[in-house]
């Protein structure tokens, strides 16, 4: 919490001035989280579902972004009340076991999310003409640089500076055009399809905006920042706007894409075809800060996912952990690091490397996590003696298991659907 | 044929260990066995085991907690247990002859308090999560002996130790067990009883503050709060004038108020006033109100300056004298007043303006006569600081010119204070980053206690 808060408090006397400075220098967690969650896979997804159904599934936005709230919530609170990480209180409560399996299913989770990232940063770059055998180790390299050389709070301003970086993707939304009142209209009134493709982006569509690790992630911020009971009002904020601006963000994504792939058929694969795909409809300004939007996004994600999951396989499983370490007193916690990194850079790079089957998997690893997490969660912050007067209320309760059931089905759903139609 | 000679080592080892001594159990082995009732009915299963927390170096178990009371209220006392072996828990009464009583104050859940969670290893000094905790019985009575905290204990509960160590074993790299004496692991956290605080003190009482500085990261918020409230205002103010700035500003925020004030009281002024800079403003001036006059107004006037200069990072604790004074009388008045290692390096001589005239080491005082006056063996050409001096001036000065402390001159000639070496480490410790120097020390004579603490 040392963001010269003193000094800017003394600047400002107002009390409503001093709270947003107050709130300037709590916020933080959750918009970076959410950030992160608007990682290469998501966009990808995204521009897909705008490419391929146009304004067919803007209307999943609103809900997405209730779920997204009401889950982030969750663990932001847990964070502030007791004062420990998800993964630390899963070990507290559950034992080794289920730890284990967890965090084994959280390597092999965020592995594949780290080598989407690799792969996104690659797209991003082949869209300039960077070859990816200069660019993903660079971009490796910087990743190391930043982590283990920057302590955590410079860090994390860096990344909330990043953040700003996805106007990017509303300005290329923008510049495509839309038709605002049909934009608007397909927003509020929900459409269903029940055909098959469409149903299987749909479930990616709302599958990509919770993720297993970032639960992990968030609560252990807001915990390494110290943020108490007393701040929380301040941090509830913080991820308010985080999952709107998230979903804002992937709900220009999808318009612009809508707005110009989908009325001219253009069948993308990837968001490299989105991005090369963008220029002539939408203009080389709106390609370009669309594959600059993916290169920030990939790097972003890549420098925080691989470094949380090291941290929290560590602590929960009691071996030291920290960058603050050596290497000769925290193997486990770099080796984990080294491997989760050179590994999906190397496999990105590989010529011939089944990347859809390895991301595919991680899916699945992602979705089976996924259910459980949720579940611990729920009972978590239900337990009166951790959470003492902050356990969930009967109506958040109600939503927050609704949202829960339904994340299990959508991401059961997305499983199979893979399984039915691989790629 | 060689997996099962690797297995009949290790069972080997095993015995060896208890070898002479009563028989060894594992909590973990215990938890969720049934429980028969003296006329051989099984009834229940094992939840928990409790221990009175008290000054035992070992402490022994009181009672255990069956799984069928979800209330978790009702403890069965260890009187009415007859045996407490890996296979179960016989009672020496029947079912409903039981009396379970409540969880005393001082009164801890093994399972539920300790096992997997975060305690502190006091000889190692760092924060370990238990894996399992090794029991012995001695008479009628179970004890807690040692808690495991390494990778061989986490796979014994993953059931896959014979297999995994009998791996490492043939590749020539023995996995060995890492287990801490009961007598020196510190549980902190969960409800602080006077009698839990006073077990905290005790053990926490030989370490040095800069070590408890470090362990102060490495806890959790609650546990945090246990070991600053366990020690003396003056020892919690040592250690947090050792720790990291963000670890002072959350320790100070989650402290009572009160408390809070009474340690920066202890803490030097300028340590005081860098934790206070980076507290919220009203916080900050709650308890510099609370705080006792003269050093509330000291640290107001610190706070004042800007952190990195001169003046952000002077001590204002420092021995000024008039120039009147003969060499005797100023042995005499030091050996009065004891100041601090940090600030004795050199005297300041000052005029009724408080201005300084001139220096004396420690040095000159001790080869020069005992009448001479002090204004005739002081140096006068002293060489200062301005107090908006950047910090990194100010150090560059103390190396320049080999000095131990630097005094800190304003306009009009008066001495406000001093920076010394203390504060010059601190300097370049901002501006190259903690990591690069000492990040972690393991001191030698850590292990060999530990080795004598064991074989004792």
């Amino acid at each position: 919490m040392s963001f010269d808060l003193p000094v800017l408090r003394r600047a400002t006397r107002s009390a409503a001035a001093s709270r947003f400075v107050m709130f300037l220098a709590i916020m933080g967690p959750g918009i970076v989280t959410q950030s992160v969650d608007n990682d290469a896979g998501g966009i990808t997804t995204y521009s897909l579902a705008g490419a391929r159904f146009g304004y067919g599934l803007l209307w999943t936005m609103i809900p997405a972004t209730i779920a997204l709230y009401v889950v982030q919530e969750m663990a932001a609170r847990m964070g502030a009340v007791t004062g420990k990480g998800l993964a630390d209180l899963i070990r507290e409560r559950y034992g080794v076991r289920t730890t284990v399996l967890a965090m084994l299913a959280l390597l092999v989770a965020d592995f594949g999310n780290t080598m989407a990232e690799f792969s996104g940063l690659a797209a991003g770059g082949e869209i300039f003409g960077i070859p990816k055998y200069v660019l993903v180790p660079l971009g490796a390299l910087a990743v190391w640089v930043l982590v283990v050389k920057g302590t955590f709070r410079s860090v994390e301003r860096i990344f909330l500076g990043a953040s700003a970086f996805y106007i990017a993707y509303i300005v290329s939304g923008a510049l495509a055009r839309p038709d605002w009142g049909a934009v608007a209209r397909a927003t509020v009134v929900p459409g269903f399809s029940f055909r098959a493709d469409y149903v299987a982006m749909f479930v990616a569509v709302v599958g990509t905006t919770i993720t297993p690790w970032m639960q992990f992630y968030l609560q252990s911020s807001v915990v390494e920042k110290g943020i108490t009971t007393k701040e929380y009002g301040y941090t509830r904020a913080d991820v308010l706007i985080g999952s709107l601006a998230t979903d804002v963000v992937a709900w220009f994504i999808i318009v612009a894409c809508g707005a110009t792939l989908f009325p001219h058929h253009v069948r993308v694969e990837t968001a490299r075809d989105a991005a090369l795909a963008l220029g002539p409809l939408a203009g080389r300004y709106a390609a370009a800060l669309f594959a600059l939007g993916m290169i920030n996004a990939s790097l972003f994600s890549a420098s925080v996912l691989p470094l949380a999951t090291a941290h929290y396989v560590c602590e929960s499983l009691g071996f030291e952990a920290g960058v603050d370490r050596t290497m000769r007193q925290a193997p486990v916690f770099y080796g984990l690091y080294i491997a989760l990194i050179v590994g999906a850079c190397v496999l990105v790079l590989l010529p011939r490397a089944p990347l859809i089957q390895i991301m595919f998997l991680s899916q699945v690893a992602n979705g089976i996590l996924l259910p459980f997490i949720l579940i611990f969660m729920l009972l978590l912050v239900n337990s009166r003696r951790l959470m003492g007067a902050y356990t969930n209320s009967r109506a958040f309760n109600a939503i927050a298991w609704v949202t829960v059931a339904a994340m299990v089905v959508l991401t059961i759903a997305l499983i199979v659907a893979q399984l039915l139609v691989p790629g | 044929m060689e997996r099962s000679s690797e297995r009949g080592r290790a069972e080997a080892a095993e015995r060896a260990r208890g070898d002479g001594e009563p028989r060894m159990l594992y909590l973990s082995q215990i938890i969720g066995k049934p429980v028969h009732d003296a006329a051989g009915e099984e009834f229940d299963t094992v939840a928990d085991l409790v221990i009175y927390h008290g000054t035992e170096r070992f402490p022994r178990i009181t009672g255990i907690l069956l799984r069928g009371d979800r209330s978790r209220v009702a403890i069965i006392p260890w009187e009415a247990v007859a045996e407490l072996a890996p296979s179960g828990i016989r009672l020496r009464v029947e079912r409903r002859r039981l009396s379970p009583r409540p969880l005393q104050p001082d009164e801890i859940l093994l399972r539920e308090d300790i096992l997997d969670n975060q305690v502190v290893d006091t000889d190692d000094i760092k924060v370990v999560r238990v894996n399992d905790l090794e029991l012995r019985q001695v008479g009628t009575e179970v004890r807690v002996v040692a808690a495991d905290v390494g990778t061989r204990s986490l796979l014994r509960r993953l059931g896959l130790e014979p297999f995994v160590v009998g791996v490492f074993a043939r590749v020539g790299r023995p996995l060995r067990e890492k287990v801490i004496p009961w007598n020196l692991v510190a549980v902190l956290g969960g409800t602080m009883t006077p009698l839990k605080l006073g077990i905290s003190r005790e053990k926490l009482k030989d370490i040095h503050p800069a070590d408890l500085a470090d362990l102060l990261e490495e806890l959790d918020r609650d546990e945090r709060v246990e070991m600053m409230t366990a020690l003396s205002d003056e020892r919690a103010a040592e250690v947090l004038e050792e720790a990291e700035p963000d670890v002072q500003t959350a320790v100070i925020q989650e402290l009572p108020s009160e408390r809070a004030s009474d340690i920066l009281e202890e803490m030097a002024p300028e340590e005081a006033a860098d934790v206070l800079g980076e507290l919220p403003e009203a916080r900050a001036e709650e308890l510099i109100s609370l705080m006792e006059d003269e050093k509330a107004e000291e640290v107001s006037r610190l706070l004042k300056y800007a952190p990195e200069t001169a003046a952000g990072k002077m001590t204002t604790e420092f021995i000024a004298l008039p120039a009147s004074m003969t060499v005797d009388q100023v042995i005499a008045r030091l050996r009065e007043t004891k100041p601090d290692s940090e600030t004795i390096y050199y005297l300041y001589v000052v005029d009724e303006q408080e201005r300084l005239v001139g220096v004396l080491s420690i040095r000159s005082l001790l080869t020069s006569p005992p009448d001479a006056p002090i204004s005739e063996v002081m140096r006068r050409d002293v060489i200062s600081v301005r107090p908006d001096d950047s910090a990194e001036d100010v150090a560059g000065v103390l190396i320049k010119y080999d000095l131990l402390a630097v005094p800190v001159v304003e306009e009009s000639g008066r001495l406000a204070g001093i920076v010394t070496v203390d504060h010059l480490i601190d300097i370049l410790l901002e501006k190259y980053g903690p990591r690069k120097i000492g990040g972690g020390v393991d001191l030698s004579r850590r292990r060999s206690s530990r080795e004598a603490s064991r074989g004792a």
